[in-house]
């Protein structure tokens, strides 16, 4: 069944495995620990009973999970995990019980992130962050030079973009019936509206939003200036 | 009126740069009115009053009351003339293209909002506003609530012109100013009234809603309030308790009592209702709509056509009786938190036949009739699908009191009527440029959202949908407060139709 989905293409490295078991080792130690602690202390100060009863109920839980949570999961992540970057969308897909696929269009990205743990570091990988309006995304455990070029790709692509909020919820251009009026026609036309200013305005800040993007990319990878793009034109 | 921060600089620095002397000088640039001096000394002596009447009328000898009394006269002194400074620095500039704002007495800071960034602007002129015949603005950016900013006590013909200005509609006309001389509605000539609630509508909404319910609590605060300066408990003695007794005595006088009571709650509701929604109309001039409402606080909510995200139908369980429905902008505007109120409700209850006509002659779209059921697999699903929350609870209830066995018994009943009601609410049906969603428990909520509006989609499978064949469908929508159209457990051959469809439209965006 999964057939019926165009498959996104490219896999990550290999290493991540590695890196992934690792601190996934490290992270359930913790937890573990910190569990035990809890429990210890929910002996030792008489909490109520059923305080203690949910901390080992969660703790033999983590134990039976371990082994999965440590060894097999991580291989299966890296072998189901794909993306895919279009002219007009990032395609990610992953999981191994649950099975995502995303789609994140580019003109909705505000911007793109490279990140490289200690972990990582060591291995030669980085993990990519996309951040959208709704939420943020990962493209994990990639060659070093492979994410630095991907987050230059990603970046050029959403700078390019331009969104297409001009429209309205019927996804035609809003009509301005004063205008209209005004005019003197009796009925709104969409003519009347593409007011001759804008639209030899347009391409040219088009032009400049490109060469801006272009040269944001080349220092810090941002679509348009900022984080905060969105709504600040720096000036 | 808003919190003033005296000498902080104020939330939502969008831009800061070193300002050029020479810009603040040109023409165009206007200060706040004077009127926000007076605004913010009445704040500094609302903050003060208390630790006043604290240690001034409490005429206490300890040195170091003494200390803090001579330590809060300079303090004073200090943030008064920070509200000047802070007004005589405080500058803004609004053309068809962006707003300018300049702030600040030390550190100088400037912002730019192009004009179409911002997604709503708010108009709000309280009573008081209305004597001096002011008003203040606030502009909701994409950004969330702590970006927004606003222009606070500004006179209302001033803020019309703003309003006229970036609306950069109606440019044919050289003079934007003989322009807004006209029918002042936010400075718009000609905005078409679409809706205006009728007092019938409120009537009814005023016992829909159970604001009555609220008579209670009201009567409470205000004794309480009493209570704190005029010591009520002393004044009145024992009278509450003799009233009662000769009320208790005679049943006819008891049950007079009591349908006072009532009366005087319904009444209380409905003055509250009216004053809420009173004066509440829509308007439209083709490039915005316009939501005001408000007796004697006056608030106007003004949203570009093409910043609204989508349109939500919310039939509140018992109004859905009367076939009341309300209808919601999905936008960046309000701050959610008083949701009746701030957010932008479009209609806050009308008729569903006439609320849906009216959408579709405001926006020229129309709800595709009939909508797709969930298959009833999905049912299963549901039901199948482990509550981890729920076993902890069970575990914890028969380990720890096993003698109140039907707790965790009641609770699974209950989530399990909550899973066969969202499967019987859940409908949606994919169209050419746009999904509708019905989704809800009690309350029914449908969304209507078109491609262009969506940030991202998510196509999602749990090893237990797989076996069935479901799958679970996410698309994130900008707004706030956060908007997520959710379709759970439908065919996974119709969710992979769904992200095909998205990613179709994708490759060939709009011209």
């Amino acid at each position: 069944m999964e057939a019926q989905l165009p498959e996104p293409g490219r896999q990550i490295s290999k290493d991540a495995v590695k890196v992934w078991m690792i601190s996934s080792f490290i992270g359930n130690c913790v937890g573990l620990l910190l569990l035990g602690g809890l429990i210890w202390a929910a002996g030792r100060y008489g909490w109520y009973p059923w305080i203690g009863l949910v901390f080992k109920m969660i703790f033999v839980f983590l134990v039976l999970y371990l082994p999965y949570d440590v060894w097999i999961e991580p291989i299966y992540r890296q072998k189901t995990w794909r993306y895919e970057i279009h002219d007009q969308f990032i395609q990610l897909k992953y999981g191994v019980l649950e099975k995502n696929h995303f789609l994140i269009p580019m003109t909705k990205i505000q911007y793109v992130n490279l990140r490289q743990g200690l972990l990582l570091r060591k291995y030669g990988l980085a993990d990519i962050t996309v951040k959208t309006m709704a939420s943020e995304h990962e493209i994990p455990g990639l060659p070093l030079e492979e994410a630095k070029q991907l987050r230059m790709q990603i970046a050029k692509l959403a700078a390019i973009a331009e969104e297409e909020e001009a429209l309205g919820i019927d996804g035609k251009r809003p009509v301005d019936e004063i205008a209209a009026a005004e005019n003197g026609e009796g009925e709104a036309v969409p003519a009347a509206f593409q007011k001759p200013e804008e639209e030899t305005a347009a391409p040219e800040r088009k032009d400049k939003e490109r060469t801006e993007g272009d040269t944001d990319a080349a220092d810090s990878a941002l679509p348009s200036g900022g984080g905060d793009a969105e709504d600040v034109r720096h000036g | 009126m808003r919190r003033i921060l005296p000498f902080l600089p104020e939330e939502g620095m969008l831009k800061m740069s070193v300002m050029d002397e020479r810009i603040a000088g040109a023409p165009g640039w206007k200060r706040l009115s004077p009127a926000w001096l007076f605004f913010s000394l009445a704040n500094l002596v609302k903050e003060w009053l208390i630790p006043i009447i604290l240690f001034v009328i409490n005429n206490s000898d300890g040195w170091w009351i003494k200390a803090i009394k001579i330590l809060c006269v300079p303090f004073i002194l200090f943030q008064l003339i920070g509200i000047f400074l802070q007004w005589k620095n405080y500058k803004y500039r609004v053309t068809e293209k962006e707003i300018r704002i300049i702030k600040g007495s030390f550190v100088k800071e400037e912002k730019i909002i192009p004009v179409k960034r911002i997604q709503s602007v708010e108009k709000e002129t309280s009573f008081i506003h209305r004597w001096f015949s002011l008003t203040s603005l606030k502009f909701h950016l994409a950004t969330g609530e702590e970006e927004a900013f606003s222009l606070e006590a500004i006179k209302e013909k001033e803020a019309d012109e703003i309003l006229n200005r970036i609306r950069g509609g109606g440019k044919g006309t050289a003079d934007p100013a003989a322009e807004a001389g006209g029918k002042g509605m936010q400075g718009v000539p000609g905005a078409k009234t679409v809706f205006a609630m009728a007092p019938k509508d409120i009537f009814i909404a005023s016992f829909t809603s159970f604001s009555f319910l609220a008579f209670g609590p009201f009567l409470v605060s205000l004794y309480l309030n009493i209570d704190e300066y005029f010591h009520l408990s002393n004044l009145l003695g024992d009278l509450p308790v003799r009233v009662w007794e000769s009320l208790a005595r005679s049943v006819p006088l008891l049950l007079l009592g009591g349908a006072a009571l009532i009366a005087v709650s319904l009444l209380f509701g409905i003055i509250v209702t009216f004053l809420r929604y009173g004066n509440y109309r829509v308007e439209s001039d083709g490039k915005r709509i316009v939501i005001k409402k408000g007796l004697f606080n006056v608030s106007e909510l003004a949203v570009p056509v093409e910043k609204i995200r989508a349109i939500k139908w919310k039939k509140y369980f018992l109004r859905s009786f009367l076939g009341i429905t309300e209808v919601k902008l999905v936008a960046m505007a309000g701050n959610g938190e008083d949701s009746e109120t701030k957010s932008a409700v479009l209609f806050p209850f009308l008729q569903e036949n006439r609320a849906k006509e009216l959408v579709r002659e405001m926006f020229g779209i129309r709800l595709s009739e009939p909508m797709e059921k969930l298959p009833a697999r999905a049912l299963a699903v549901k039901l199948l699908r482990p509550n981890y929350l729920w076993i902890i609870a069970a575990v914890v209830n028969f380990y720890q009191w096993p003698e109140y066995w039907y707790a965790s018994v009641i609770l699974l009943v209950y989530i399990l009527v909550h899973r066969i009601l969202s499967f019987f609410r859940c409908r949606y049906r994919l169209e050419e440029n746009h999904i509708q969603q019905q989704g809800g428990v009690w309350t029914a909520e449908l969304i209507y959202l078109p491609e262009h509006h969506m940030d991202e989609m998510v196509l999602k499978t749990s090893w237990l949908q797989r076996r069935f064949g479901l799958a679970t469908v996410e698309i994130h929508i900008r707004a706030n407060p956060s908007e997520t159209l959710l379709i759970e457990d439908l065919p996974w051959e119709k969710g992979a139709e769904i992200f095909r469809w998205f990613m179709e439209k994708r490759k060939r965006p709009a011209a």
